[in-house]
């Protein structure tokens, strides 16, 4: 896949770590005391690369008759491992393979390293017999975070992996579009593992999914060498709201046409369960039913916001609201009959609503008590209701921005323009309007009048109040006075966080540019080769006869 | 009681177990392991292929090769898919044990030798050894100075190529840090040798790099143990570059083609040696005698002439430049089947060089090289050979052979420009009877019929002749002013040399035949003086014979590079310095050695720096021979 600039810098944030992809092979013990490795491999990926450097593969003998069953999936018969050496012989170079600073282990399935830890496991048992041949055992294992690449394509939503929580290897290298010629071979499937691995991360990268791996591994709780967590479905999907069969069925009959008074009675009675249940649907309703009966529905529906005490349910309920404002403002598509909220009072209707909003129960993190906004990753309505808004108030009633539209309403120095009479009351609105603005001039093409909004703006301290604006602000000041004085604002930005995705997006914006600025005065230093060359013998040349003295 | 591993016997495979009696000292124990093949019986034969375990095998006969006795047998999958395979049943006598024997380790010289797994990768996987040495001193590891591919592949036979695969018999490689082999080497000079293109080359030594494992991939199932990627040049920038790479069999010829062409010149020069001396002996005995296998060249260039791009500032639309092809084609004599018969004569390129000019200095630096004075240089009328023969071994003293078939091509031509000269026969445009009946004499037997005054009288009546058609004689008198004496002063050389060449056509043909494999399609493409006289080096020792038994060549690169630790000789360092670049917005400079005709007289002050040698009391070819002074 091809990445921008922004995501070929989160690319090799991500991968900035050592991964240790590992896979066994084995068989069962007859006996029942877990399994046998048979054969396993390491293979690290450097630098977001799979290297043959430190790969590592061993064969070796379980111990116990290999299991047909087995034999017929990975090819190893009882004769071809009798000759070979125990695990024990190769559990120092199995350890000193593992032991890399700062690395993180990656295998498809927990099994891998299930057996790996059994067989040392093993080991200690031996030992504390009175086996002394072997010196290291479990406590020798390095205590690694773990990848496993059977979930993590469900969390990072792959495309082609649908519903399906765990995906086979065959399946991983199918989707990702990797050759793995040898299933069932432990050092091919570690390959594939680690080239599949990649293409995840890189699409990690090109989603901006996690800002750094850290934050992918929180998420993706595997636990660690020590503490390995059983693979199962991701967190995310266990701890959605749960919307019973009953409710999912009242959703069947949209409100596609004027209603009722009756039909938005019992619209409206829909919406109290959806609340409740924090029902995902209910901003698909409001956005169908606000065509014909956005008017009559609006003031209901925000009358319910009183109602509400849990949390995830204000956050679902304004959701609907923000939905019902967009779906039947001017420049909706397709045409509304009336705007639920009008131009000419939404600025007023948000200064009475404001602290209401404000005041109401805000969703949990993450889990089941937080609104479909929330869990969805697209900001909490509670946070950015405002911009809704903000977006019909400013486009007023041609529900559309013009460059006389701006001079005339807008920017500019006298009193009756918006960006001078919102400011003291409605600072965060104007910030905006202020990026709205910005952002229509600089699809017109006209760059050098963005720029002088963006400097009006930024003059009246707008920039930080706004994160959308605080990006576009943050790229001006890094080009004119520094990535220090750029940080400076977006830090001063960020320590007002809410729930609205742009904050994100700033804060990667501002890792990029740190990450860069590491990646460049690491380029520019001399390198210093230490790796020991033999050189080729003094007088090994073929002199040129052909050259004048 | 706890399983304690798997232990094979010559009994089969048992399981060895650990009792740990609550009382008394613990034990191990063994029993046969399950699903193991019992004691007596043979055991059953598996499929090679490691991925084939669950498969049927049968047994199919036996058939026997060179290498011994092979066993055949059908693998049936479960899917109904089957193949055959053969394992070797009993070697034929010594193969067996000379395959399997490890290289030696170059520090100890008894040792126990064995192998220590494999470094690299890909097409550059080698074995590596590793040595233990009798004396006591410490282990240690070893690659021999060329290392061998690694070809484990876990079977002892080859179903597709009918050899033992014996883990010390990987090829050798080229040279250290090369993927390439010695043979390929070999190859990819005889290609050359023959006038392949450098890039033809190059893509050939790509294709054929990793040839072993993919065989072994393909063939033998050893994708277990092998690199499953191994299986062609990566896909990176480096190698999309490295395609285009002419520079890989370039470097070769900067490598090696000294080292092939030195042993080739130094036999050329011994036998000349030898020879000058029976001839010498011979004339010192009898001066006047016909030498019966007189040392001969024949000399011919072949312009090159390039037009290029036009440089900024330059009036003339195309930038012309050009170059020389000089070569001496040497006659090898061989007896006469019957005593009344001639000599027979063989023509074999002797040298071949390129020169931006082909001037006096670029032929006396070409006579330089070949050391030996000849006793007969056979060429055109060039000026520039003649010149360079006199001064490089004195007035008279080599006997100059003009081409005749040269002559009489020029004499014809000229002639047919004039006016009435000519006239139809059967639709052609010939010569009138009156000049033409003048040109029969011009050949070998009639013209050794003529005394010199003969040869005068000739020329006077062919001057008349034209006169009468009449048609200006001007260029009659010109082509007389060239040919006249140097055809008089052949002719005594002629009759008492029969059995010499009387025209240069072997010259011309060796070029047609021999380099303008070299020349076609690309001889406006050499830049590098040094490289390109060394890549004719090698069609000369083609020539000579250096390429008719490549695994001589690979003895000669094997033996080289193994003197050198492994090293190959450096490459590139033929390379022509550039000078700096323009100022923006000019074309690049570009300095070629190849067409730098200030070359050829730096290289001819430098090298020609003995007097030429005196003609001296009469003993030399030339003056036995009658040439003028």
């Amino acid at each position: 896949m091809t990445l921008t600039d922004a995501g070929f810098e989160l690319f090799q944030h991500l991968t900035a770590r050592t991964f240790l992809v590992l896979d066994t092979e084995y068989t069962r013990d007859p006996d029942g005391d877990g399994d046998r490795i048979i054969s396993l491999a390491i293979t690290p990926v450097v630098g977001g690369k799979r290297v043959r450097d430190g790969e590592l593969y061993v064969e070796m003998n379980p111990g116990v008759p290999v299991d047909p069953r087995s034999t017929a999936v990975h090819g190893f018969t009882t004769e071809a491992v009798a000759r070979k050496r125990r695990f024990g012989y190769y559990a120092p170079a199995v350890l000193d393979a593992l032991t890399v600073p700062d690395a993180v282990l990656v295998c498809h399935t927990g099994s891998d390293i299930r057996v790996l830890r059994r067989e040392l496991e093993r080991l200690d048992e031996a030992r504390a017999t009175g086996d002394a041949t072997v010196p290291v055992g479990l406590e020798q294992l390095p205590e690694l975070p773990i990848i496993d690449t059977s979930t993590l394509p469900r969390l990072l939503r792959l495309p082609g992996v649908g519903q399906r929580g765990v995906v086979s290897l065959a399946t991983l290298c199918q989707l990702v579009g990797v050759a793995n010629a040898e299933a069932h071979h432990a050092r091919a499937d570690a390959r594939a593992t680690a080239d599949a691995l990649v293409k995840l991360l890189l699409h990690a990268a090109g989603a901006f999914a996690y800002d750094s791996l850290e934050a992918l591994l929180e998420d993706h709780a595997r636990g660690t060498t020590h503490d390995p967590k059983l693979p199962g479905y991701i967190r995310s999907r266990r701890e959605a709201p749960v919307v019973p069969t009953e409710h999912l069925v009242r959703h069947d009959s949209p409100l596609t046409h004027a209603g009722t008074p009756a039909e938005q009675q019992a619209w409206l009675e829909l919406a109290v369960e959806c609340v409740r249940l924090r029902c995902p649907h209910l901003r698909t309703e409001a956005t169908l039913a606000a065509q014909e009966n956005g008017a009559a529905l609006f003031d209901p529906l925000v009358a319910l916001l009183a109602t509400v005490t849990e949390p995830g349910q204000a956050g679902t309920l304004l959701g609907a609201v923000a939905a019902l404002i967009t779906a039947s403002s001017p420049g909706a598509d397709p045409p509304a009959a009336a705007p639920a909220l009008a131009h000419t009072r939404a600025l007023r209707w948000w200064s009475k609503q404001r602290p209401q909003v404000e005041a109401s129960t805000p969703c949990e993190p993450s889990g089941s008590r937080s609104c479909p906004d929330c869990w969805e990753g697209h900001g909490c309505p509670r946070d950015t209701l405002y911009q809704p808004v903000t977006r019909i108030a400013v486009l007023g009633e041609q529900g559309r921005l013009t460059k006389t539209g701006i001079r005339d309403r807008l920017f500019g120095k006298r009193e009756d323009r918006r960006i001078n009479r919102w400011s003291p009351t409605h600072p965060r609105e104007t910030a905006y309007m202020a990026w709205m603005v910005f952002t229509f001039t600089v699809e017109e093409d006209r760059v050098l009048a963005a720029n002088d909004y963006l400097a009006v703006a930024m003059s009246k301290g707008l920039h930080l109040l706004e994160p959308r604006l605080a990006r576009v602000a943050c790229q001006s000041i890094a080009e004119t006075r520094g990535l220090t004085a750029a940080k400076e604002v977006a830090g001063t930005v960020l320590a007002g966080r809410t729930t609205d995705p742009a904050y994100h997006e700033l804060e990667l914006w501002m890792t990029w540019h740190e990450q860069a600025a590491v990646a460049t005065a690491r380029a520019q230093q001399p390198r210093t080769i230490t790796h020991r060359r033999l050189a080729r013998p003094e007088g090994r040349v073929n002199p040129n006869p052909y050259l004048p003295r | 009681m706890r399983r304690r591993g798997l232990r094979a016997s010559a009994a089969g495979t048992r399981q060895r177990f650990e009792c740990l009696p609550e009382t008394g000292k613990r034990h191990f124990f063994t029993s046969p392991a399950a699903g193991a093949v019992e004691a007596g019986r043979s055991p059953r034969q598996r499929c090679p292929d490691p991925w084939h375990a669950d498969a049927r095998v049968q047994g199919r006969g036996t058939r026997t090769t060179k290498a011994g006795t092979w066993r055949r047998f059908r693998c049936t999958r479960p899917d109904g898919s089957s193949h055959f395979f053969q394992v070797l049943a009993s070697a034929a006598d010594t193969q067996l044990t000379s395959l399997d024997r490890p290289p030696g380790c170059p520090e100890h010289a008894v040792s126990k030798v064995t192998r220590q797994g494999v470094y690299g990768r890909g097409a550059t996987k080698r074995q590596r050894y590793r040595c233990v040495p009798a004396d006591g001193t410490a282990p240690h590891t070893f690659t021999p100075p060329l290392a061998r591919e690694a070809v484990e592949v876990g079977v002892e036979s080859c179903t597709t190529c009918d050899e033992l695969l014996s883990p010390h018999r990987g090829a050798l490689t080229g040279a250290r840090h090369t993927p390439w082999t010695l043979a390929l080497y070999a190859r990819a000079l005889n290609e050359l040798s023959m006038g392949a293109s450098y890039a033809a080359v190059s893509l050939m030594m790509r294709e054929y790099r990793d040839r072993a494992s993919r065989h072994l991939l393909e063939h033998h199932g050893g994708g277990a143990l092998l690199d499953g990627q191994a299986t062609g040049a990566a896909q990176s920038y480096t190698a999309a570059q490295g395609k285009s790479a002419w520079h890989l069999a370039a470097d070769l010829v900067e490598q090696y083609a000294p080292l092939l062409w030195r042993p080739v010149e130094q036999q050329m020069r011994d036998r000349d040696r030898q020879q000058r001396a029976a001839n010498d002996q011979q004339l010192a005995a009898a001066p006047n005698a016909a030498l019966a296998t007189p040392i001969t060249w024949l000399l011919d260039e072949q312009p090159v002439i390039l037009s290029g791009r036009r440089r900024r500032g330059q009036q003339r639309r195309l930038e012309r430049n050009q170059w020389s092809l000089l070569v001496v084609v040497e006659v090898r004599w061989h007896p006469a089947e019957d005593p009344m018969s001639y000599p027979r004569r063989e023509y074999r390129l002797r040298l071949a060089r390129a020169y931006p000019r082909a001037n006096e200095q670029a032929w006396r630096l070409v006579l330089d090289e070949l050391g030996e004075r000849p006793d007969f240089i056979v060429a055109d009328k060039a000026e520039a050979i003649s010149n360079a023969v006199t001064k490089q071994y004195g007035a008279g003293v080599v006997g100059l052979v003009p081409s005749l078939f040269h002559i009489q091509r020029n004499l014809r031509d000229a002639l047919r420009k004039l006016p009435g000269a000519t006239t139809k026969l059967e639709g052609r445009t010939v010569l009138v009877p009156e000049l033409a009946k003048h040109l029969d004499v011009l050949a070998r037997d009639e013209l050794l019929n003529l005394g010199p005054a003969d040869w005068t009288r000739w020329w006077d009546d062919l001057i008349g002749a034209v006169a009468t058609l009449p048609a200006p004689v001007t260029g009659v008198l010109e082509q007389r002013r060239i040919y006249e004496p140097r055809v008089a002063a052949a002719l005594p050389i002629l009759a008492r040399q029969p059995q010499l060449p009387a025209s240069n056509a072997a010259v011309e043909n060796r070029i047609r035949h021999a380099l303008e494999p070299f020349l076609d399609n690309r001889k406006q493409l050499y830049r590098n003086l040094a490289r390109t006289n060394f890549l004719l080096d090698l069609a000369v020792a083609r020539a000579q014979g250096a390429f008719t038994d490549l695994d001589e060549v690979t003895r000669l690169l094997r033996e080289d590079n193994e003197a050198a630790g492994g090293w190959a000789p450096a490459p590139r360092t033929l390379a022509d310095a550039q000078p700096p670049p323009r100022a923006e917005g000019e074309p690049p400079p570009v300095y070629s050695s190849l067409l730098n005709p200030l070359l050829v007289a730096a290289l001819a002050e430098q090298r020609l720096t003995q007097p030429p040698v005196r003609q001296q009391d009469g003993q030399q070819g030339g003056q036995q021979s009658g040439g003028r002074p």
